[in-house]
């Protein structure tokens, strides 16, 4: 470079390996890990996912070495209703009804919370993100049906909607898939929660669609496909973002909801939801055990994901954001 | 520089946007035309119609509300008014480009602004990957900015005003274009960078051979930059002249009102002069002359308040649209689109 030969003292650089510019996204990302209560936070959601991963390697390993019990299998009417003690490691937490450690019943119950909450959003948040942008972007005909339908959604309480969601899947098959199961409750709560992303979305690509930026690429010649990709949904992708984090937390409570009605997981598989329903009729019986551990065990995962959402937000906050 | 061949005109346009509260005619009956090589500035108020004029060109005015809904605009022999969307898209960027006011929101704040120029090379030139990008290193060399690789993989933000500007020029003329379109080009800037910004517009047209239409509200960067001006006032042109002879004998009241409201140096007033009133709304434009409310001599003349004058030639490549301009009732109601008026700064004098 020829400027390096009169400045002299600067130390010659190739061209090519000057420093990439630093994007709103590095700087979002600097500031999320500069933070000490969302980096907690993420700590405890990453200990959750290990969790979530050693329940499911755990009934794995199970099902092959017959040395190792199933979750059915730790059935034992001999020990039924023990409260906690720290004379057995199956009783720290003391057992249920059927004789169950609750240590291991809460602690298979991550793997049903967290599945739920990651499939349900990874249907929702995209879901919401593609027809918010479609519909803020088009606008007219285009937008007047996608606000029609999730305005027709809106209108249906959440929580009857869901219901009425999972009584049709045990009837009805679409698509030939069987959704009675779990795989029904990631489905119907995947199909309810895009709304608020869609709204936010679409209400952020009405902003951006009358930036200059946008302005600028069609006096290009980009034709409006390309600007949706290119301009439109990398300056939304926050909010999928935050959406996203926010989302776990109401899909993880709908699990639970749902699983205390009887309508969430299958009958026999470990869930909060269903810790809490099985425990509700012996708390008069003094058996606190199951039901605290249920909701300890929830009320951090959920506070967590809170605290991580709400700084989430704020590092993506443009106000905050630093020329 | 012999001869003048005409790269842009524009006749008869017409752009209305069909609002709830009624039809606005921002650009209605707008003719001129830019030769090649040449800059022709469109001045006006704000609310005048001259953006409304260069997005039109474009044929990006949005719609709904507004509508071409008259004239022709013709590049280089091709009607523009004519060509279908997908046509548009290859005009767009390759054969005219544009750049805009705010630098600042210009940019897409996600991107580097070397990924940004890159796009508009793809967009029209088949390159191999590592040309495209030398092309988009050179092309902020040529607007002058210092450090063009680091600047390559910068994004936006990091970048001043005047830089971002001079991306979106890099940007602009990527593409090797035939009409660049400035509208408003330094009114975010400040004078310094102002300065710059059209010293190298002018640098560009010089080495490439542009012509470019510059709108802008400000007479300074008119007289500075521009060969041919044209005065527009509530969707109209009201004069149309070279920038020697409107700067030397303005003949509409409106345009002598705007140099008269021009502060001089040297020049002891207690105030500025200023034209009384506001800017007609394009919902209710006054009838007749739409200046007259304003204009110090037609406010109270009968014809000036009923019947609306259309642009004449009143000397010889000196158009105007006012009934008690001197020589009006005799000249001829010429098309000033019909050529480009063959007048370039500095080679006159020479």
């Amino acid at each position: 470079m020829k400027a390096d030969a009169t400045t002299g003292s600067r130390q010659p650089q190739p061209a090519t390996d000057a420093a990439p510019g630093r994007s709103l996204w590095a700087d979002a990302r600097r500031r999320l890990f500069r933070d000490a209560s969302a980096m907690i936070c993420l700590g405890v959601i990453v200990l959750y996912a290990w969790i979530a991963l050693g329940g499911v390697a755990y009934e794995q390993i199970a099902k092959r070495h017959p040395a190792i019990p199933t979750y059915e299998q730790m059935e034992d009417p001999g020990q039924k209703d023990r409260p906690p003690s720290l004379s057995n490691w199956k009783h720290v937490l003391g057992t249920d009804w059927y004789g169950k450690p609750i240590l291991a019943k809460t602690l298979l119950s991550v793997k049903v919370s967290m599945s739920v909450g990651l499939i349900a959003n990874i249907i929702a948040v995209p879901l919401g993100m593609i027809l918010g942008a479609i519909a803020g972007y088009y606008g007219r005909r285009i937008d007047a049906l996608i606000v029609w339908l999730f305005s027709t959604l809106a209108s249906i309480p959440g929580l009857v909607l869901l219901i009425a969601l999972k009584y049709a899947f045990n009837e009805f098959k679409p698509l030939g898939l069987d959704l009675s199961g779990i795989h029904g409750l990631y489905v119907a709560l995947g199909a309810i929660s895009w709304i608020g992303t869609c709204r936010l979305v679409r209400a952020e690509t009405m902003k951006i669609r009358e930036l200059d930026y946008v302005l600028a690429a069609r006096a290009t010649g980009t034709n409006s496909f390309v600007i949706l990709l290119r301009h439109v949904i990398p300056n939304v992708l926050h909010l999928g973002i935050i959406s996203f984090s926010l989302g776990l937390v109401s899909a993880i409570k709908a699990e639970v909801i749902l699983s205390y009605l009887g309508l969430g997981v299958p009958v026999g598989t470990p869930s909060w939801g269903s810790m809490i329903n099985a425990a509700r009729s012996n708390l008069y019986m003094g058996k606190y055990w199951e039901l605290t551990a249920a909701v300890v065990a929830m009320f951090f995962l959920v506070l967590a994901l809170n605290i991580f959402g709400d700084r989430l937000r704020d590092a993506f906050d443009p106000k905050l954001r630093t020329a | 520089m012999s001869e003048e061949a005409t790269i842009l005109t524009v006749r008869d346009l017409r752009t209305h946007f069909f609002t709830e509260d009624g039809v606005a005619k921002a650009v209605d009956g707008v003719s001129f035309a830019v030769g090649a090589r040449q800059t022709f500035g469109l001045v006006g108020e704000s609310g005048c119609g001259k953006s409304v004029t260069a997005l039109s060109i474009m044929r990006l005015v949005a719609d709904p509300p507004g509508r071409i809904v008259g004239g022709q605009i013709v590049l280089d022999g091709e009607p523009l008014t004519a060509m279908s969307e997908r046509q548009m898209r290859g005009v767009r960027g390759g054969r005219v480009a544009m750049i805009f006011q705010e630098p600042m929101t210009s940019l897409n704040p996600v991107f580097t602004v070397g990924n940004q120029i890159l796009e508009a090379i793809n967009l029209h030139r088949r390159l191999p990957r590592r040309r495209a990008r030398d092309l988009a290193v050179d092309m902020l060399a040529q607007v002058g900015i210092p450090d063009p690789a680091q600047r390559y993989k910068e994004f936006p933000h990091q970048l001043s005003g005047g830089m971002r500007q001079r991306a979106m020029i890099a940007m602009a003329i990527s593409c090797d274009p035939e009409l660049l379109i400035a509208d408003e080009p330094t009114t975010a800037l400040d004078v310094t960078i102002q300065a710059q910004i059209l010293e190298l517009l002018g640098k560009l047209q010089a080495e490439r051979g542009l012509s470019i239409l510059l709108i802008t509200h400000d007479l300074a960067v008119v007289a500075e930059t521009a060969d041919v001006v044209g005065v527009m006032y509530a969707s109209k042109i009201a004069e149309l002249a070279d920038v020697e002879t409107l700067f030397g004998e303005p003949r509409h009241p409106y345009t002598q009102g705007l140099f008269r409201s021009l502060p001089r140096l040297g020049e002891r007033k207690p105030r500025l002069e200023t034209i009384p009133g506001n800017v007609p709304d394009p919902l209710a434009f006054p009838t007749g002359c739409k200046f007259h409310p304003r204009c110090p001599v037609g406010r109270d003349l009968q014809r000036c308040r009923t019947s609306e004058p259309q642009l004449r030639e009143v000397a010889p490549r000196h158009w105007v649209a006012c009934w008690e301009c001197p020589g009006y009732e005799q000249a001829e109601a010429t098309d000033p689109s019909a050529k480009a008026i063959p007048y370039r700064r500095g080679s006159n004098d020479r």
